[in-house]
């Protein structure tokens, strides 16, 4: 079994790079956080109890935001790997073994993304956290301390909240169904079960709840509660997700006609037919952009000036590292499985730039209907403030313009990198039956 | 002329022993050749190299009187295009795309005007008109077969090349697409398909019998036993 563990990590090693990605990347963001809560125990007093604020801050929005993008990526790679799941149960190997190996390799995986984030984040984080803290009256001379059993506490952290996290990917490998699988490698198309309505409908009376209770409150103290209401409106959307990001997607994509170019049509099939299969980049990238715009449009709508870079590294660098990463690994990941897609179109006589045009669309097709979606919570957030305060500043939407303009950056790494190799492999290797 | 032309074909794997050793063939208009050979003859190998998929290490590769080694990655793509089809045993398919969006992608990548009649017509004759608008996950395996030989149908290529077309299919379902390849070798078009399958291959005009990456010898419309005998002599040989 061991063995298996291993070989499969080594061999699928494109396909575990996702969630060992997250995995480092929440433990360098929780680094930060343990940095905030052990310099708090050493500082004490006022001092202590800010920083014990800002760092249990950051753990739960980064541990909220690691949840959901794990939860995404982890599940990407058991859909990835159905096909060897499926031959693993035609060999003789049962449910339960198949969910022990997958748990045992994202806990493997998690140890050593953890450890990795944490070895990066080592000569970081102090210098780092020092210069975020330093513009917050009261905390510019605290000592910053962070010890062996602060990075040692992160690292177990992140391995438990791999494993919570892909603990749901881990029972659906186990049961995948052989024939359907072999017959279907895509797999089937995500549907909305009715977990996903309930928590949907929760998260909207909760929403509606926040947003009434707004009237008469001082304008001062609106900017807590309109972030939540952005956050929450974001979930619900991530709720919905495999029936609104397609509906999103093919809505504003017919506005361009098929005929414009080959890449685009190819971009279009091809963006349609994974966001109906997997939420996996999505989410995270409407997840960034409802945060960064829901903080500038609270913050713009309280009027409590403008927002400082300190203050969103604490308040959401983490959860929108985590996100935008989240997204792009999930594109590299499943890149294995287009380039045969893209193989396919080079015999069909497509040109390699071709193939690189659609990985560019696809880029933006991903981003634009992320920005799409992520302003709804944007919107949400604005319109409450004007009713509750009578002002609708435009800062939320500059943000969400930003944001996703750093995130079709991203993408377009994400996606032209593997792309540009793949169209370069030869086509005859990955057309040949296995 | 003929449609394609190999003169003393060679390839070899990053310096390792030669799979393919001079192979000298041609094809004429209309013709159907298959090719045979024991498992490690290097079948699929020539198949790709003929078909400008693979790079030869030496030796010349023509396609309609146009030596593929002169073409550059962007025109060979061109090349393909406009005149050469292709059915794989696998991974025939872009899954993202229905049977009819797969039927039209080659006359749409070479922005060529196909008529709808004309797709209807393709998908009509691989009897699969009421799946026009199914995915390929949808389909059984010989299905998505018929629909690879659909777009050859449909966009009528000069050259179809198949590599192992019936590999994956029972013996109905891989009759039923013999037939369709049998079709498309009409005219001036003509199809080379690589096989295991020995009474797929006596479809052919001729078969070519390969033997450890030499044609072995060839045969001018062979019965089964033929055929058999042909490749039985070969891996005896090996």
């Amino acid at each position: 079994m061991l063995r298996l563990v291993v070989s499969e990590l080594r061999q699928k090693a494109r396909i575990w790079l996702g969630v060992t990605v997250v995995a480092a990347a929440t433990a360098a963001v929780l680094d930060v956080a343990a940095t905030a809560i052990e310099t708090a125990v050493h500082a004490g007093g006022n001092a202590g109890l800010a920083l014990y604020a800002i760092g249990g801050l950051m753990v739960v929005t980064t541990t909220v935001a690691a949840v959901v993008v794990l939860s995404a990526a982890a599940n990407l790679t058991v859909v990835l790997q159905q096909r060897d799941y499926a031959l693993w149960q035609l060999t003789g190997i049962g449910p339960a073994a198949v969910r022990l190996v997958v748990s045992a390799q994202l806990v493997v995986v998690a140890l050593l993304g953890a450890v990795a984030g944490t070895l990066l984040a080592l000569p970081l984080v102090r210098p780092l956290f020092a210069r975020i803290v330093s513009d917050t009256d009261g905390l510019g001379s605290v000592e910053v301390v962070f010890g062996p059993l602060s990075y040692v506490s992160v690292v177990v952290f992140v391995a438990v909240v791999v494993l919570f996290a892909g603990g749901g990917s881990a029972r659906r490998a186990a049961r995948v169904s052989g024939l359907a699988v072999l017959r279907d490698p895509d797999g089937p198309t995500t549907r909305m079960g009715v977990l996903r309505w309930v928590a949907a409908a929760v998260l909207a009376v909760l929403a509606l709840v926040i947003v009434r209770s707004l009237g008469g409150r001082p304008v001062s103290g609106l900017e807590p509660p309109l972030l939540f209401t952005g956050l929450l409106v974001a979930s619900l959307s991530v709720c919905v997700g495999p029936v609104l990001y397609p509906a999103v997607m093919r809505a504003w994509t017919s506005v361009v006609p098929a005929t414009v170019s080959s890449s685009w049509f190819l971009a279009r099939a091809g963006a349609l037919h994974r966001v109906g299969r997997s939420s996996a980049t999505m989410s995270p990238l409407v997840v960034a952009v409802a945060l960064a715009g829901s903080l500038y449009a609270a913050n713009g709508v309280a009027g409590s000036g403008a927002v400082g870079v300190a203050a969103v590294v604490l308040l959401i660098g983490g959860p929108l590292l985590l996100s935008v990463l989240g997204a792009a690994v999930t594109v590299v990941m499943a890149s294995g499985a287009r380039d045969r897609e893209a193989a396919l179109v080079q015999a069909s006589g497509g040109t390699a730039e071709v193939v690189v045009a659609a990985a560019a669309w696809e880029a933006v097709l991903y981003v634009v209907t992320a920005a799409l979606v992520g302003t709804v919570a944007v919107g949400v957030v604005t319109v409450a403030g004007w009713w509750a305060a009578g002002a609708a500043p435009g800062a939320g939407f500059v943000a969400v313009a930003v944001t996703a303009a750093g995130e079709l950056v991203l993408m377009l790494v994400a996606t032209l990198l593997p792309a540009w190799w793949g169209s370069r492999r030869p086509i005859a290797g990955l057309l040949a039956a296995e | 002329m003929s449609v394609l032309e190999a003169h003393e074909v060679t390839k070899s794997f990053g310096g390792t022993e030669a799979v393919l050793r001079g192979i000298s063939l041609h094809v004429e208009p209309g013709e159907l050749v298959s090719i045979v050979g024991p498992s490690g003859s290097g079948k699929s190998t020539l198949l790709y190299c003929l078909a400008g998929l693979e790079a030869v290490t030496s030796g010349t590769v023509s396609i309609l009187g146009t030596p593929l080694a002169g073409l550059g990655r962007r025109r060979l793509a061109a090349f393909r295009r406009d005149h050469v089809g292709f059915v794989f045993q696998s991974y025939n398919l872009i899954t993202s795309l229905t049977v009819w969006d797969n039927v039209a992608l080659p006359a749409r990548l070479a922005r060529r005007p196909i008529g709808a009649d004309e797709v209807a017509a393709a998908i009509e004759r691989v009897g699969l008109s009421d799946r026009a608008r199914y995915k390929p996950a949808q389909l059984s395996g010989g299905q998505q077969q018929r629909v690879a030989v659909a777009r050859v149908l449909a966009t009528r290529p000069d050259l179809v090349f198949a590599d192992e077309p019936t590999g994956a299919l029972d013996t109905a379902k891989g009759d039923a697409v013999l037939r369709l390849l049998r079709e498309a070798a009409t005219g001036d078009r003509s199809v080379v398909m690589v096989t295991h399958d020995l009474e797929a291959a006596a479809r052919g005009d001729r078969v070519l019998v390969l033997r450890d990456g030499r044609l072995h010898a060839e045969l001018h419309h062979p019965t089964p036993a033929e055929v058999l005998a042909a490749v039985g002599a070969a891996s005896e040989a090996v």
